[in-house]
């Protein structure tokens, strides 16, 4: 079996990881197809996706819940498309941990939880992880594949609750009810006077009301941080659990292929499992057959152009698998499969079968087979 | 007068998605000013800045350092600034290390928006502001610098004009009012945005410069389209190519064929870039390297030479 099929068939969650540009919601979203046709029922959660792809995909504007895809055209199984919505997500947590109404209706009104919930880096990663936690623990799909936020440091995605909480945690609050106690240790007057320059500096850098809604959003998390630390924690449990793995995508652009290393080192290193590499948008093979001189007859210029556009291709494809190589020379273990870069948008369902035929080949002859053996067993 | 739109200005912004190719994009900019004779300082704002291996020169530290005569680059850390704004109100070595250390005043500046963001702002504009000698002429004619990506850069760029109608008074409101009046100053200061005629990336590029223009914080100078795939055929080549007589087998016919339509779909984004933002893109060619090298880079150079809409425009 394929190795990247044998991870669509085993694993319970796959999680793609990636810089920016590589084209992760694509390559998610073929993965979840390829599952989906092999017949496991999976759900997909993307990030921002392009206009066509959802399209393709059959999502409604805001589809911030799972929305069944159609698959009936390419011989059935079951996919679940949504998006995510950090904001929303984010308001829902707050709900769920608040010890009272009045309580999460204070945080949710804060101007700076606004701020946090929707802008502050880190808060579209951690949403997505409380999204996994979420879908992870209903059981209710065989596969779960997530699409995440483009990151320069693997960890930085990993580490996102970790960072969050502790931005929310109650320690933020001695620090400004007391400025003394958050430096333990330094206790003297003097420590206790520069401290207080900073905070008439910062004060001023930040407006006086501003720090009052500090004080006021960080008192309002007081009671909530150990469930926000709980549920941390159980993401934690899933993200290094057996059924869970890392997929990471890239594209042959040599840029890229270094960050994709330091990627790799950095997930290796934190003991999360890395089962697969994609390098997105590699120049197609099918272009670089060597078959015999066609027989068209191509006029004297127009062949000079085409053999000099030809040898560029070649010089292309030629990096692209110097760039997959010194990617296997890192990670030799790890399965790394290349998916062609198709000249046209992914806008249909069949252009997204078409690379999902990379990560499970015969998707496309098997399609039919089921749909012809159905019409068989159709009585009518 | 004709204005061009980089060399006549004395501050760039340069910004776009993620994985667009800003280095590059910063890198050329920044040669193609000391071809024309412009004393440049190049400013990378990550840790993780590879400028250097761009321009070479030593590793890039908080003050400038020369890459070569007329040539300098500078490493600003948003962390760092704030260390230094730290040394003025807080002399005590041993207090300040302590304090930039301890967990909660991360936590208290993590959650005050805009500090780091200002601070690194002001430096600039200080940086941008040098003068030397007694006839006080400008250290540098060009300040540009590589800017996080889009989600990140407009923060950046917003934060003076908000603290300055938080403070409109007192000493940091004043400096906050100096970096909005230079920032605002659209023959002096341009976001230069760069993106890939590819669909994702025009969408956010549409999005950053309506959300600019709107700010009204910078003004929105030339729009770089990178990666540009170029045009190999006449168009009765392309005719001739996608007629439906030949035999598609043909590896050469192949290879055209493709050309064609990535052609076409770049042709396509960039059309959107035009029609949205009523702007010409310049347009730097798709090259296959397997490095940042200086060659790449010296045809980059030839490009922004050649681009017409540099020369033709005066947007100010």
């Amino acid at each position: 079996m394929h190795r990247i099929e044998s991870l669509l068939q085993q694993r319970k969650v796959l999680l793609c990881l990636g810089g920016g540009g590589v084209g992760k919601t694509t390559v998610s979203a073929a993965l979840a197809l390829a599952a989906a046709l092999r017949g496991r029922k999976v759900a997909l959660l993307t990030i921002d996706p392009a206009r066509r792809l959802k399209d393709a995909l059959g999502m409604p504007e805001l589809a911030s819940e799972p929305t069944r895809v159609c698959l009936d055209g390419l011989g059935g199984g079951e996919l679940h498309a949504m998006m995510l919505d950090a904001k929303r997500t984010f308001d829902q947590l707050v709900a769920r941990f608040a010890p009272s109404l009045e309580a999460a209706e204070r945080i949710l009104r804060n101007r700076l939880y606004q701020y946090v919930s929707g802008a502050l880096a880190g808060s579209q990663e951690y949403m997505a992880l409380e999204k996994l936690y979420e879908i992870a623990t209903a059981d209710s799909y065989d596969l779960l594949i997530i699409d995440t936020p483009p990151t320069h440091h693997a960890l930085d995605f990993l580490d996102a609750p970790r960072r969050m909480i502790d931005l929310l945690g109650s320690r933020a609050l001695s620090f400004l009810q007391r400025p003394s106690l958050a430096l333990l240790g330094v206790g003297s007057r003097v420590a206790q006077m520069a401290l207080e320059t900073i905070l008439r500096a910062l004060e001023r850098l930040t407006g006086m009301r501003l720090l009052a809604e500090v004080a006021d959003f960080v008192g309002g998390f007081d009671g909530m941080v150990e469930g926000f630390q709980s549920r941390a924690d159980a993401v934690r449990r899933i993200l290094r659990d057996a059924g869970t793995a890392a997929l990471l995508v890239t594209t042959a652009e040599p840029l890229t292929i270094d960050e994709t290393i330091s990627f790799y080192r950095e997930l290796d290193r934190a003991g999360l499992f890395v089962g697969a590499m994609v390098v997105n948008r590699t120049v197609p093979e099918a272009l670089l057959a060597r078959t015999r001189r066609g027989a068209n007859p191509i006029p004297r210029e127009l062949r000079r152009k085409l053999r000099e556009a030809r040898r560029e291709l070649e010089a292309l494809a030629d990096r692209d698998r110097r760039m997959a190589a010194k990617l296997r020379a890192v990670a030799y273990a790890v399965p790394i499969a290349t998916v062609p870069a198709f000249p046209r948008d992914v806008a249909s369902l069949e252009a997204l079968r078409d690379i999902a035929e990379v990560f499970t080949p015969g998707l496309a002859r098997r399609g039919r087979v089921v749909a012809i053996r159905g019409a068989a067993a159709d009585p009518a | 007068m004709s204005f061009h739109p980089i060399l006549d200005r004395r501050l760039l912004f340069v910004s776009g998605k993620g994985g667009v190719g800003k280095t590059v994009a910063t890198a050329t900019l920044a040669l193609f000013a000391f071809r024309h004779r412009k004393r440049v300082l190049v400013v990378e704002l990550s840790p993780y800045g590879r400028m250097r291996e761009l321009l070479g020169g030593p590793e890039p530290g908080a003050e400038p350092a020369e890459v070569q005569p007329r040539l300098e680059l500078v490493r600003i850390e948003p962390r760092r600034a704030l260390a230094d704004f730290l040394q003025k109100v807080l002399p005590i070595r041993a207090l300040r290390e302590r304090l930039l250390a301890s967990h909660s005043f991360s936590i208290l500046t993590a959650a005050a928006p805009g500090i780091e963001e200002f601070l690194t702002l002001a430096k600039i504009i200080e940086l941008e502001s040098m003068h030397l000698g007694l006839r006080r002429r400008p250290r540098y004619d060009l300040v540009i610098v590589d800017a996080p990506a889009t989600g990140h850069s407009l923060p950046l760029l917003a934060t003076a004009r908000t603290l300055m109608e938080m403070m409109p008074i007192g000493p940091i409101g004043k400096i906050a009012a100096e970096v909005s009046r230079v920032l605002a100053d659209a023959r002096r200061a341009a976001a230069v945005i760069v993106t890939i005629a590819e669909e994702m990336a025009v969408n956010e590029t549409i999005e950053i410069a309506a959300s600019l223009k709107r700010g009204g914080s910078v003004a929105v100078g030339p729009l770089i389209a990178n990666a540009f795939w170029p045009a190999r055929f006449t168009g009765d080549e392309v005719r001739w190519l996608l007629s439906s007589g030949l035999d598609a087998s043909d590896p050469l016919v192949a290879a055209g064929r493709y050309h064609v339509e990535k052609r076409r779909r770049a042709e396509e984004q960039l059309a959107r870039l035009r029609a949205e933002l009523r702007v010409e893109p310049v347009t730097f060619p798709f090259v296959v390297n397997e490095t940042l090298d200086r060659p790449h880079l010296r045809r980059l150079v030839g490009a922004l030479e050649q681009a017409v809409p540099l020369a033709a425009t005066s947007d100010a």
